[in-house]
């Protein structure tokens, strides 16, 4: 395909002694050159497992990947070993984590933790001169004064940590960004100014990027395509057109849009989807979200729905299939 | 109040340190009673004889009350008590800090292996330190001076053994906790090994507890050790470690209170001096303390 991130029929399990969850059953899913993926969905469904198993950072007792495979660049992800990995995180796929807040170390200045990454991988940066002023350039790019550098996290507000973050990402000039809600602990208009600076970045620096998030305005706003994924697997992907424009969607994601508050509609509660996402130690039978359909047939409580194509447009619904045969 | 920017702050971490912690008076003092303690301590052979004033025993100036030859006054044997207080000065730090040292170094042996190996070994190794943890400290150390013989090393190993399970708690929470942090899977994330997660992401965020909790856990070590000598399973006579310089004049307190004073203060102090310390350290090696 020439994709530059390819993963295939991904199954990823959390193991305990008792009880395994099954957190991503079986995603497709591919990121082109300097394309925006959007990665939407409820909190548990299985969004930060795909992104962390993409770096093969998964907690290492009890995660596991026991199917399917992924690709970077021609690079079989799951077969490489530590030392090779090491080489990719952080210089060609990195990742910005959801809290600023815990993912800067207190104890090491906001400059030596930007720093770290083009220190440790093999960039063009090799003199401590060259390092230096590429942080510079670095903090400057994510709108942070370079003399600010010194500080300690602490002494950051929660915007300006994420712009570290982002800096921290950015350092080695990575092919691959993935976002795990950047802006999730953010107020709204900061996160308004950092979900633009990042667009804006990516254009600059012709990244790839996934952004995982459940926010649809944030969707709206910057991605090329999106995937919806509901209990570890995707139900509907396709251009941002085919979901703003195009009127066929999944039960689910016509929920999801449905759950939005409406400015002009004056009605006093808000739509949210009945029910709870499955669990995951158990899922259901047949279409995994049948059990909070509305338009659920007898189909779906027995037999996963295939999936339905139309150009970019994928929806996997039975209720498609039908309409499809008439 | 000194007003610092981040521009013109080009000093190191230990002078941000120094800073915060000489803004907590208390812990100034305790530092400087403790430097002059350890200075005593280091030329004891220079302000007084230890053979010849402080072990031997001139029957004809006993029980001297204080005055300009003796300035803490002689005890039964007519030994001088300053002399005798000032030599004491040694055996106290001496337990002090290497017990804490010892027991802090194989806490953190002990403590960190259990957290990074995690599952079946962290199991296996914290049931063993609950099951020590359950026989009171105090009666551990006299058990296992009763196994060993008396001696000032048998002391310290007693002593040192029993504060190392203590510390592998403290060193275990703490690097479990940290390496749950999110800046840790950041940096996995970031491609950085095992070995430098480990000394530059974890130590320097445990490290201020561990020294905190060492410097508190030297005034424990330091009442301890006085305690055992007080009931006699310590220093044996005629060494003058203050807690057996207690135990000595017990007799002679209803007239002679100062024999009993003097040797108690300088426990008290020396304590005291290293609360203080630790807790003006807690306070300063916390970077989120800084205004």
């Amino acid at each position: 395909m020439g994709q530059l991130l390819n993963i295939k029929d991904l199954e990823v399990v959390y193991q305990t002694k008792n009880i395994v969850v099954e957190a991503v059953n079986g995603i497709n899913l591919s990121l082109g050159k300097k394309e925006t993926l959007g990665l939407v969905g409820e909190t548990g469904a299985g969004k930060t497992t795909m992104a962390l198993s993409i770096l093969k950072i998964l907690p290492e007792r009890t995660g596991k990947v026991i199917g399917g495979s992924i690709d970077f660049d021609g690079l079989p992800i799951l077969d490489l070993n530590e030392t090779e990995m090491r080489a990719i995180r952080g210089a060609r796929i990195s990742m910005i984590f959801q809290d600023p807040m815990t993912s800067l170390n207190p104890t090491l200045t906001v400059g030596e933790q930007v720093e770290e990454g083009i220190i440790l991988h093999d960039t063009e940066y090799k003199t401590k001169v060259e390092v230096k002023s590429r942080v510079d350039e670095i903090l400057e790019l994510v709108g942070i004064e370079p003399s600010r550098k010194k500080c300690y996290p602490h002494e950051f507000s929660g915007g300006m940590k994420q712009r570290v973050v982002i800096a921290m990402a950015l350092a080695c000039s990575p092919e691959v960004l993935i976002a795990d809600e950047p802006t999730t602990a953010l107020d709204v208009t900061i996160q308004a100014q950092v979900l633009s600076m990042m667009d804006d970045l990516k254009e600059k620096l012709g990244m790839s990027m996934l952004l995982i998030t459940h926010d649809l305005g944030v969707v709206a706003k910057i991605c090329d395509y999106v995937a919806v994924m509901y209990a570890g697997e995707i139900i509907e992907y396709g251009t941002f057109e085919d979901f703003f424009i195009n009127h066929k969607h999944h039960p689910y994601t016509k929920g999801l849009f449905g759950s939005i508050p409406n400015i002009r509609d004056r009605s006093k509660r808000l739509n949210p989807i009945e029910g709870l996402m499955p669990d995951p130690t158990n899922l259901p039978m047949g279409c995994k979200f049948h059990p909070r359909c509305k338009q659920c047939m007898e189909i779906c409580k027995v037999k996963p729905p295939q999936i339905y194509v139309n150009g970019t447009h994928r929806v996997k619904c039975h209720l498609f299939e039908k309409q499809e045969v008439e | 109040m000194k007003k610092r920017i981040a521009e013109d702050r080009n000093d190191s971490q230990l002078a941000d340190i120094w800073y915060r912690f000489q803004k907590n008076k208390p812990a100034v003092v305790g530092l400087i009673v403790i430097t002059l303690i350890i200075s005593v301590a280091l030329f004891a052979d220079v302000i007084a004889n230890y053979e010849t004033e402080a072990i031997a025993q001139y029957p004809t100036e006993r029980l001297q009350t204080m005055s300009g030859e003796h300035w803490f006054g002689t005890d039964g044997y007519g030994r001088d008590l300053f002399a005798r207080i000032v030599h004491g000065a040694r055996y106290s730090l001496t337990f002090g800090l290497v017990c804490s040292l010892i027991g802090l170094v194989g806490g953190s042996a002990i403590g960190a292996t259990a957290a990074f190996f995690g599952g079946r070994v962290d199991n296996a190794i914290m049931r063993f330190i609950d099951v020590i943890m359950s026989i009171p400290g105090i009666l551990l150390t006299l058990a296992l001076i009763a196994a060993l013989g008396f001696g000032l090393k048998n002391m310290i190993i007693a002593m040192s053994v029993s504060m190392i399970p203590g510390f592998s708690r403290i060193v275990r929470s703490q690097v479990l906790t940290i390496v749950r942090q999110e800046y840790i899977e950041a940096a996995k994330a970031c491609g950085v090994s095992n070995a430098r997660i480990i000394f530059v992401h974890v130590l320097p965020n445990a490290i201020g507890m561990i020294i905190v909790n060492a410097t508190m856990s030297i005034s424990g070590l330091i009442i301890g050790a006085a305690g055992l000598s007080f009931i006699g399973m310590g220093v044996q006579p005629p060494a003058p470690e203050w807690g057996a310089m207690v135990a000595e004049s017990t007799n002679y307190m209803r007239m002679y209170p100062h024999l009993v004073f003097f040797p108690g203060i300088s426990i008290v102090i020396t304590a005291l001096s290293f609360n203080l310390l630790g807790d003006g350290l807690a306070d300063a090696l916390d970077p989120r303390m800084k205004e």
